[in-house]
């Protein structure tokens, strides 16, 4: 018993230290990204890397949860004879949940696993020294240009990948379910309001924040050897999909919450 | 004979375990200080101590009369960009290519044209005796010992005033490892720099120290000029020579 609570104050006061040292990671970001020089050159490489590479996943991820909801939705609606509304309900649940979330769940995967693992392998390899030493400050070449890549391209992605979806939706609903054409994308957009695309778009600009900088955080502060770097992978990728979670809980309040 | 770099009774432990337990040794200025000691006895960890990658946790490393860690980070970078590392390991990036990690500190530091940048690489690459067919190459695409010589041409390509180089020829053949050394004793000799070189190889010792400092056990037990060695009775310092 006293094992376990000595375990649990130890785990909650790690906890607690680690959500410091992120807020101060954080705060360091910012206090950082005014000020010369700006790695153009790493910036433009980031939104390469995070941006168009992620675009076949997302593209895919979000082509396949518009067909599967459209499907969903129809054979629910169906036993309440409500099926028109499904061109409606494919629309919102995309643009305000499914896109944003699955995007920034897919590239917390993809993205922040290779950001921990490229800083955290610099960071055993003692190449962030290297950079300390010769006048580079770390935070200003590695950060901030993945970060604010990320804060940049995550919308886009968003955006692109609400459109797919959409699409996915459309496919099913006019091939499979029967609907007209136009029907159905004059019902896509009616209901739809500008809200609920900027809704899922700042989700998309916090979700992508949260990936890069819990990307870089792991890495700077990975343990010891390939280990260490394994370690701190996997934290990122869990860690960084939780937060995308719980702020998508709320930020979904601040929007829609009366 | 003025120091330029000074170790104040520096500590280190890690986890408990002490590493540096008192280190005070001075680097004076345009000579060649050799570190020796036994593996583990904590040599990277002064070097790193003296460059403000490790925080001791007791002592001072006084950098031309004034103390290195009190400075902010502004003048701290200041310092640091009158030297040239290399680390043990190397710590090339491998996201860069050979050329892009030998200029890296030119192009962060200086205003150069294209033309200017690639002449210094080609010449720091002469100097280690590197071949110009490996410039567009990845570091992970060449010999241990080759990335050895390009962290050493990244170390000297902006004419630093002091070298810090932590075993520049382990691991090296002895026509190249000659090369480094007389890479050192030119640098210092006939460019009036400073220089702290860790080393293992009595060669290199013989050939470019002026100064030799031994550490063992977290102190320097031994400090002096090289010729001093022959005639020294500390017992640790002569077994090391005669082993290595
Ligand atoms: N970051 C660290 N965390 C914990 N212990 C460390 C760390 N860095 C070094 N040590 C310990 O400090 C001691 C000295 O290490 P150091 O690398 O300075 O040895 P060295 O004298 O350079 O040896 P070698 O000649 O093999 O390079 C070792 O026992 C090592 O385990
Ligand atoms: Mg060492």
């Amino acid at each position: 018993m006293t094992i376990l609570l000595k375990n649990l104050g130890k785990f909650t006061l790690l906890s607690l230290e680690n959500i410091g040292r992120f807020i101060i990671f954080g705060a360091n970001f910012f206090f950082w990204l005014p000020r010369k020089p700006f790695f153009l050159n790493q910036f433009l490489k980031q939104v390469f890397e995070i941006g168009y590479l992620s675009l076949p996943v997302v593209g895919l991820t979000a082509v396949f949860s518009g067909m599967v909801l459209a499907i969903q939705s129809f054979t629910g609606f169906a036993r309440l004879g409500a099926e028109d509304a499904v061109a409606t309900v494919v629309v919102l649940s995309v643009t305000r949940e499914l896109g944003p979330v699955l995007a920034g769940l897919m590239v917390a995967g993809r993205v922040g696993a290779s950001i921990t693992a490229e800083i955290g392998t610099m960071k055993v390899s003692e190449q962030i020294d290297a950079l300390y030493v010769m006048s580079t400050r770390p935070i200003q070449y590695l950060v901030i240009p993945r970060v604010l890549a990320g804060l940049i391209c995550l919308p886009f992605l968003v955006i692109i990948g609400d459109v797919i979806g959409i699409m996915g939706g459309w496919i099913i609903g006019v091939y499979q379910l029967g609907f007209n054409s136009m029907v159905y994308l004059d019902r896509t957009i009616e209901y739809l309001e500008i809200i609920d695309v900027f809704q899922g778009l700042v989700k998309a600009t916090i979700f992508g924040f949260i990936i890069t900088l819990m990307g870089c955080y792991q890495g700077f502060h990975c343990g010891q050897g390939a280990k260490g770097v394994g370690r701190a992978t996997t934290n990122s990728v869990v860690t960084s999909s939780i937060l995308i979670l719980i702020s998508n809980y709320f930020i979904t309040t601040t929007f829609f919450g009366n | 004979m003025s120091s330029l770099i000074e170790f104040k009774n520096v500590n280190k432990s890690f986890d408990g375990k002490i590493v540096l337990n008192g280190i005070n040794l001075n680097v004076i200025k345009g000579k060649s200080l050799v570190l020796i000691g036994q593996s583990g006895s904590g040599k990277s960890v002064l070097l790193k101590c003296l460059l403000g990658i490790i925080q001791p946790n007791k002592g001072q490393v006084i950098i031309n009369n004034s103390s290195f860690f009190d400075q902010d980070l502004n003048k701290k970078e200041k310092i640091l960009k009158r030297f040239g590392v290399a680390f043990q390991g190397n710590a090339l990036f491998d996201s860069l290519k050979i050329w892009e990690n030998i200029s890296f500190k030119l192009i962060q530091t200086q205003k150069l044209s294209n033309k200017e940048i690639i002449y210094k690489v080609k010449n720091s690459m002469d100097l280690v005796g590197l071949s110009k067919s490996i410039m567009h190459q990845y570091p992970s695409q060449i010999s241990g010992g080759m990335q050895k010589r390009v962290a050493i041409a990244r170390a000297i390509i902006d004419e630093p005033e002091i070298l810090i180089f932590d075993e520049p020829t382990a691991g090296l053949d002895p026509v190249t490892g000659g090369k480094i050394n007389n890479l050192i004793i030119d640098n210092v000799k006939r460019l009036g720099c400073t220089s702290l070189t860790i080393t293992h190889d009595m060669d290199s010792v013989r050939k470019i120290a002026d100064n030799v400092a031994m550490i063992s056990s977290g102190k320097i037990i031994w400090n002096g000029e090289k010729s001093e060695i022959a005639k020294s009775t500390n017992k640790e310092l002569n077994e090391f020579i005669n082993i290595i």
